[in-house]
């Protein structure tokens, strides 16, 4: 199953949107952009990267040795997703914790039934969905709240090296710094994770 | 017109509210023919509980029937309305084992003989003394049986755990059980504070009906499509049944030993890898001791939130009942997590083990049961992601302690309390101290459902 | 700007199939054979790299069509998009693609229209995904550290699960005895190589 590497999942789907709606979302992603308003995506935390690429309808690449360019009515927005869960936790966490936000991305593009409620936006994105032919994860056991975890904790073991060449009470204090942070961020990861359902 | 009220004449009893009877016993039949079970069926017609009020005084029992995947076909459902049931039902809980991590001595091929064969139906009955059980059940089998129609493959029984006489909710480790249950709109158990889900200023509001009984619109916001006609899946649900074999000695000397490592002592470590106190005081309101004042009031005992607790130091992040109902831990008020929720209704199996007296021979658990509208979102979900697994909880691979399935030897973090200069507390070499030995997944039937069977009037589309 | 989000770039290219030729077999096929036997563990194409996060190749042979009163259209030609996510520029990424990519490499994209017009060293091969590249829009990332520090962070990580449950009855000396052993056991590991599971230790 080559949407699955792991605990990861790539999705990608790919929708016909109006050339003039395409400004409008340009603008959209130009707010977007900024990282106050992706505070939201980060609290979710399983997203390890994503993206959204609009394809102008003469925008999309040529080379040499083709007789003629495409003639399209409709920009396509292409969207790709490398996060960790299942495709139905997925879609259900963004169904309930990021309603709006998506649809003021997805609400250009042709047909969108709004992501609320859950069924309709479900239908939609299964249906314009790409299956990879081929996925690559570099740590597929880990999620992004395994990464995150294993930062913080690499950023904190060098203070900790170093202090065990300080006194014992300097050391003790170290340790109980150290431990505070790692205490819950050794969760055990590197395995394929739960079947997805 | 807003709130509408529900026909309880045509929801079986125990979905809106819990029975509390002391005794219970769970009958697992086959039909031999669709003719055979749907006699059946009608028969059962007859004595089935409905969620109606009780007149006066508690009835001297119940009885309610719920169907499986095989049942439905056996009693010749027609095909569109069987294709229209969701995959997981259709597939059945032996084949959903790797969703679930039924693995290793949980796995199939281990489960009780009964429950690797075909069940297409459980009886459930209830009753307030051994002997109105036994006479319950005799009327539910009556003619049933005698003339081979319907074939008896196994029985249950379950009860109260007693202690010296005295019935109790307690469940096999020592653990008061069942106290948390989701309050849902329709729900006609008392609705206390915490419950339900999350509305402003730390109030608590009803969840959708939707997510408990099929028809109504539910958490994500509208009516679940299946299984058709929608007349047959209204005021119907999914059980999910597993029978947990509870190690409760190796459980004992576990927290017998790691208690005596710990510097807050067994109990207390007994509280931290649950998420309450043995007699319910949960860890998050009082992580120091028991508080039995507590426990004793309903309106407090569950009204807490978790989002004050990021580095779990009151309630360990990995705790079971954080697991099972991670509340708000998981950002986002408790949008995550509400439709998440089960409507348990288990009780224990087993002679109870005394401290000090031999009772390693006898087998004893929980005859985990819940009740919930969509089995994938919710049980599964739960079980897959929360309970044996632990990513959202920052666990990584590490499953629950109390009830996880573990292959391996695993770990549980208590953290320490940086503001105090505590160190944390990591219990390791943990085996798993529940083993699944059989379980199903059941359609239960409103009363028009079980009629339409009966009178085999379920238009094919 | 849209492909780059601090130091990870999201590289997206779109790189036209060539026509079907009489007497051979049909390139989609062809292309989904050579898709479905790449490696895609530690050591595959991108694996070598040591910069990429993640990669993923697809066929779009065509797009959807969603119904009425929306009209319906057709690609000329199909496409294989090629998406990355990775450490750096795309500079960066086409050096180690030419020392690295190899036959892998040559077997997907000699499917394409123009591929065989493009060297095979970085110039060439940052030639070719330049032309092929569509702009992202829109490029989140929720990490923070490159891939060699996630990858031995990552292993730090399990290392420090082990060390909390041994260090947890020892006194100071102990302690700080473990905690060194450790630090010289990570700097003598060799570097990861990224793209695969790690197996429990068994304890």
């Amino acid at each position: 199953m080559s949407n699955i590497r792991g605990k990861a999942y790539a999705m990608n789907v790919i929708t016909p949107q109006r050339s003039w709606k395409s400004r409008i979302l340009r603008l959209a992603f130009a707010i977007l952009t900024l990282k106050v308003t992706q505070k939201d995506l980060r609290k979710l935390s399983f997203i390890h990267f994503a993206r959204w690429t609009i394809i102008p309808r003469n925008g999309f690449p040529s080379f040499p040795g083709q007789t003629r360019g495409e003639s399209l009515r409709f920009d396509y927005l292409l969207f790709e997703s490398n996060f960790n869960g299942s495709w139905n936790e997925y879609v259900d966490a963004f169904n309930a914790a990021l309603a709006v936000k998506l649809n003021l991305v997805w609400c250009w593009s042709e047909k969108f039934p709004g992501s609320v409620p859950l069924s309709p936006f479900k239908a939609y994105i299964e249906h314009n969905q790409k299956y990879n032919d081929w996925y690559y994860m570099a740590y597929p056991g880990s999620t992004v709240t395994d990464v995150k975890n294993a930062i913080l904790v690499a950023e904190a073991f060098p203070a900790l090296v170093e202090s065990t060449n300080a006194s014992e009470a300097e050391f003790t204090q170290a340790w109980q710094k150290f431990t505070a942070i790692a205490q819950n961020r050794v969760g055990r990861s590197g395995g394929p994770g739960p079947r997805m359902s | 017109m807003q709130d509408q009220s529900l026909d309880l004449a045509d929801i079986q009893g125990n979905v809106l509210r819990a029975y509390r009877f002391p005794y219970a016993s769970y009958l697992f039949v086959n039909f031999t023919s669709s003719g055979h079970g749907v006699d059946f069926v009608n028969h059962l017609l007859t004595q089935i509980t409905t969620a109606e009020e009780w007149p006066a005084e508690k009835p001297a029992g119940a009885v309610n029937v719920a169907l499986s995947q095989t049942g439905l076909q056996a009693l010749e459902l027609p095909l569109a309305t069987l294709n229209s049931f969701p995959a997981e039902f259709l597939e059945g809980m032996a084949q959903r084992a790797g969703v679930l991590l039924d693995v290793g001595e949980s796995a199939p091929e281990n489960w009780e003989a009964m429950w690797q064969g075909r069940i297409d139906a459980v009886v459930s009955v209830f009753a307030q003394t051994q002997d109105a059980l036994d006479a319950y059940v005799e009327s539910v089998l009556a003619d049933a049986l005698t003339d081979g129609g319907v074939v008896l493959v196994g029985t249950q029984q379950v009860e109260r755990i007693k202690i010296d006489g005295l019935s109790t909710t307690l469940e096999h480790f020592g653990y008061t059980d069942g106290i948390s249950q989701p309050d849902f709109q329709h729900s006609l158990s008392t609705h206390t504070p915490g419950d339900g889900k999350l509305a402003e200023k730390g109030r608590w509001k009803d969840l959708e009906t939707g997510d408990f009984l099929l028809g109504y619109s539910n958490e994500a916001l509208e009516i679940e499509a299946q299984p058709l006609p929608p007349v047959f899946a209204k005021n119907g649900t999914y059980m999910v049944m597993r029978k947990l074999e509870q190690d409760v000695i190796g459980f004992r000397n576990y927290v017998r030993e790691w208690g005596e490592l710990y510097p807050g002592g067994e109990a207390k470590l007994r509280a931290k890898l649950m998420g309450r106190w043995d007699d319910g005081t949960p860890v998050m309101t009082s992580p120091e001791t028991p508080d039995a004042t507590l426990a004793a009031d309903e309106q407090r005992l569950n009204d807490f939130t978790y989002a004050d607790d990021p580095e779990g130091i009151r309630c360990p992040l990995g705790a079971h009942v954080r697991r099972s109902n991670p509340r708000d831990s998981l950002g986002f008020g408790d949008a995550l997590v509400a439709r998440r929720r089960i409507l348990r209704r288990g009780v224990p199996y087993g002679p109870y083990a005394k401290e000090g007296e031999d009772q390693t021979a006898a087998e004893r658990g929980l005859m985990f049961i819940c009740l919930n509208a969509n089995l994938a979102r919710q049980f599964e979900f739960v079980q897959q992601q929360w309970i044996n697994y632990g990513n959202d909880l920052g666990q990584g691979e590490d499953t629950d302690p109390v009830v996880g399935n573990r292959s391996y030897q695993g770990r549980f973090v208590i953290p320490g309390d940086p503001a105090k200069g505590e160190e944390p507390f990591v219990c390791s070499g943990m085996q798993s101290f529940v083993t699944l030995k059989g379980g199903a997944y059941f359609f239960v039937p409103s009363v028009t459902a079980l009629q339409m069977i009966g009178s085999n009037a379920i238009d094919p589309r | 700007m849209g492909n780059r989000y601090d130091n990870f770039y999201g590289y997206t290219g779109m790189f036209p199939v060539l026509r079907d030729v009489a007497g051979e077999a049909p390139k989609i096929t062809s292309l989904r054979r050579c898709l479905s036997e790449l490696e895609s563990g530690q050591g595959s194409l991108f694996s070598r790299t040591g910069l990429v996060h993640g990669a993923r190749l697809f066929l779009l042979d065509d797009v959807v069509y969603n119904g009425a009163p929306s009209p319906q259209e057709h690609l000329d030609y199909a496409y294989v998009v090629l998406s990355i996510t990775f450490d750096g520029d795309l500079a960066e990424l086409a050096f180690q693609l030419a020392e690295h990519g190899g036959e892998e490499w040559d077997a997907i994209f000699s499917h394409c229209y123009g591929f065989m017009d493009y060297g095979r060293d970085a110039t060439g091969i940052i030639n070719f995904l330049s032309r092929g590249q569509v702009t992202t829009s829109f490029l989140y990332v929720d990490a923070s550290a490159d891939l060699k520090d996630t990858l031995s962070a990552l292993a730090l990580q399990r290392e420090i699960g082990f060390l909390l449950e041994q260090a947890q009855l020892l006194d100071t000396a102990g302690r700080k005895k473990l905690i060194r052993e450790l630090a010289a056991k990570m700097a003598a590991a060799p570097d990861l190589i990224p793209g695969d599971f790690h197996h429990r230790e068994a304890n």
